[in-house]
């Protein structure tokens, strides 16, 4: 009996010895981080001279003088959504396309799933080069067939049109694979009952295909929201915000309170740091949203 | 109701040849059983005529309308797979009123309907289940439903029943022939298990390498296999093959084997199959059932020889025994219930007339050799 517990404590100090390694990652880079971030909120801090406590105020500053914050979130869930609508159908489309019996179809799948292997800066890059006023491989096009060049990124709308394609192009591949995955768990048989029952191809997409991807698509439909929410580097790289805040997103604008950047306010830790928390509780309150409505779609196998 | 006619259908998939110019007539209302081993093309075949399949070459016929070319949902049949093939998301009557939704029915309509063939099946209580709830009887009811439900001309199976426990196995295959009779409409049942095909089988198509062996009642198949193959395949415990020799004495065909002579009568083997043919070798077939046990008090006779018992096994409702005569080990069955020890020695009778022949090199029945081939009917 004395062996037995002696025993059990020996494991139970090699499980705790085990984990203690990722706990220790934990601490350190999130948690201290987050209640280092969350004590700032009440205080004013430029980054140079001394720390103010000035409570409440970072969060009122938030509510009610940043209009330019606003204009980012707005801005962040316009390139969200704009972008989703566009990216899952491709990645739905053709997933379903390389999942029947395409020769090549392995060498489309590598192709497609090239760029989600590029780093987001080089994206942001190569995506500037193609859509430069003077000489862009677009606007050389455009010429090319007698159209008038277009200045991409001297407005809003284009500007952000030029963010969703080069966000897509990153990660419509990286969906489509996990589509494909999905697709290939379903049995074959369904389609052929389905075929003999007399539904026709679109039917059964419409009632066998999509009902069992569902996890799947909860699954990557959550990722995308999430993933587009938090755009940072692309944003950064390929227009900074310009013109005039017209592309600026929650991420880079708070990048920017916490850094410092010209045409900011002066460099804040402390309204960065409310920012952060307000932005933590929009993308917290999108993720229950979701996932409450959702919920159906995710159950169909359970 | 649908007469399914096929000519000279052929299916390859890349380099196997899964049926090879394959012609066959089911008659419409008739309950035609598939059997084979698997690899035999049984199920290659159901898919064609199924239409999820495309022939390499040849016709598919319903009612003398060629079908190439004509999608599963137009053929109006109705499928009953292996494994159910039942819609996960969908519960018990959302699965059975699939095929009604694609054939645009109003939704009252549409639950009249599958109230009324749930009923029939006897699954009503559990319209509102998902098929994760299910029995594997529930779930082939389920599937039995949605194939009836919309009244199809022709009911495809296709191994209905292995996924089954036993004792459902019987009670849906008990289901599925009672549909028959009151369905009156053309089944094709593929099956790899002899016995399922003797027992719902109006006729059996006995296949091999995608190709057909032979056709024919149960009983045809069962009392007059025309190969060695088919005598083999149908029947439990296996029928009994020697390599027996063959004379023609004074114009009586006698052949030899486990040390006895018998003398076949000529409704076997036709007078040219023998005559002139002395010494020949030929296969003897015997089913296990068709010896019998002499009691010691029963005088010797004629075909009456000795046997000695090497092992008994009870099998219910019989004896199977292995025996040994003349050097030969075969098997035999008798009534349970009967004397008999391991290790005794034993007097058996065999009527000659019982005894089937094979050629042994085509391995085909000496009686059918002298006749024309198989038709596309069946009838030789």
């Amino acid at each position: 009996m004395k062996k037995k517990r002696k025993l059990n404590t020996v494991r139970t100090i090699q499980s705790y010895l085990m984990i203690l390694g990722s706990v220790t990652g934990l601490v350190v880079f999130v948690v201290i981080p987050l209640v280092w971030i969350v004590r700032f909120c009440l205080f004013s801090y430029k980054g140079w001279g001394s720390i103010k406590l000035v409570g409440f105020e970072n969060f009122i500053r938030v509510f009610e003088r940043s209009p330019k914050y606003w204009k980012a979130v707005l801005n962040t869930f316009i390139f969200a959504f704009g972008k989703l609508i566009v990216e899952i159908p491709l990645a739905l489309v053709l997933a379903f396309i390389l999942a029947s019996r395409l020769k090549g179809r392995s060498f489309f799948r590598a192709v497609y799933f090239m760029p989600s292997m590029v780093s987001v800066a080089i994206i942001g890059v190569i995506f500037r080069y193609f859509f430069t006023h003077q000489g862009g491989v677009i606007n050389e096009f455009i010429k090319l067939f007698g159209g008038e060049p277009v200045m991409w990124f001297s407005n809003g709308t284009t500007a952000m049109i030029v963010i969703m394609i080069a966000s897509i192009w990153q990660n419509f591949g990286i969906n489509m694979l996990f589509f494909m995955t999905g697709l290939q768990s379903i049995s074959p048989d369904l389609y052929e009952a389905a075929s003999i029952d007399g539904a026709s191809n679109t039917r059964q997409f419409f009632t066998i295909t999509i009902p069992l991807l569902g996890p799947v698509l909860q699954m990557v439909l959550m990722n995308a929201i999430l993933g587009s929410l938090k755009v940072t580097d692309l944003v950064l790289t390929l227009t900074n915000g310009r013109p005039a805040g017209e592309t600026e997103v929650m991420m880079t604008y708070i990048y920017k309170t916490f850094f410092g950047a010209e045409g900011m306010a002066a460099q804040d830790y402390g309204y960065g740091s409310a920012l952060t928390v307000v932005t933590a509780l929009i993308l917290g309150v999108v993720t229950i949203i979701y996932l409450r409505t959702t919920k159906k779609s995710g159950e169909v196998y359970s | 109701m649908a007469e399914i006619r096929l000519e000279a259908l052929k299916k390859d998939f890349d380099e196997v040849h899964a049926l090879r110019s394959l012609d066959l007539v089911i008659r419409d209302h008739e309950f035609m059983v598939l059997l084979g081993p698997s690899g035999c093309g049984k199920t290659t075949l159901l898919r064609l005529i199924a239409g999820i399949e495309k022939p390499t070459d040849g016709r598919v016929c319903f009612d003398g309308e060629d079908m190439n070319g004509i999608e599963p949902m137009h053929r109006n049949v109705a499928m009953v797979f292996q494994n159910f093939g039942l819609y996960p998301h969908l519960n018990v009557f959302k699965n059975i009123a699939f095929p009604l939704q694609s054939l645009k029915w109003k939704p009252d309509a549409i639950e009249a309907k599958v109230k009324e063939t749930a009923e029939r099946l006897d699954i009503t209580h559990i319209l509102n289940r998902k098929p994760r709830q299910l029995s594997g009887g529930q779930k082939q009811r389920t599937a039995l439903a949605r194939a009836m439900v919309r009244d199809p001309a022709v009911f495809l199976f296709d191994e209905p029943l292995s996924n089954l426990d036993p004792k459902m196995r019987v009670e849906i295959r008990d289901l599925i022939a009672e549909l028959h009779r009151s369905l009156k409409t053309t089944f094709v049942y593929v099956t790899h298990d002899q016995g399922e095909a003797m027992q719902l089988a109006d006729r059996i198509v006995v296949m091999e390498e995608g190709m057909i062996r032979q056709i024919g009642t149960p009983a045809e198949i069962y009392n007059e296999p025309n190969s060695v193959y088919v005598a083999g395949f149908v029947g439990n415990p296996q029928m009994n093959f020697y390599a027996a020799r063959m004379s023609d004495r004074d114009g009586e065909c006698v052949v030899k084997f486990m040390g006895t002579e018998f003398t076949v009568p000529k409704s076997l083997i036709p007078e040219e199959q023998y005559r002139n043919e002395s010494g020949k070798k030929i296969i003897a077939a015997v089913r296990p059932e068709d010896f019998r046990l002499i009691p010691d008090t029963e005088e010797a006779a004629k075909y009456h020889f000795e046997a000695a018992v090497r092992k008994i096994v009870t099998m219910g409702a019989g004896l199977y025994t292995e025996l040994e005569a003349g050097g030969v080990v075969f098997t035999a069955v008798f009534q349970n219930h009967t004397e008999i020890a391991e290790g005794s020695t034993v007097t058996v009778h065999l009527d000659p007339s019982r005894i089937h022949l094979f050629d042994s090199e085509s391995k085909l029945s000496v009686r059918t050799l002298a006749r024309p081939e198989v038709t596309s009917d069946g009838t030789l």
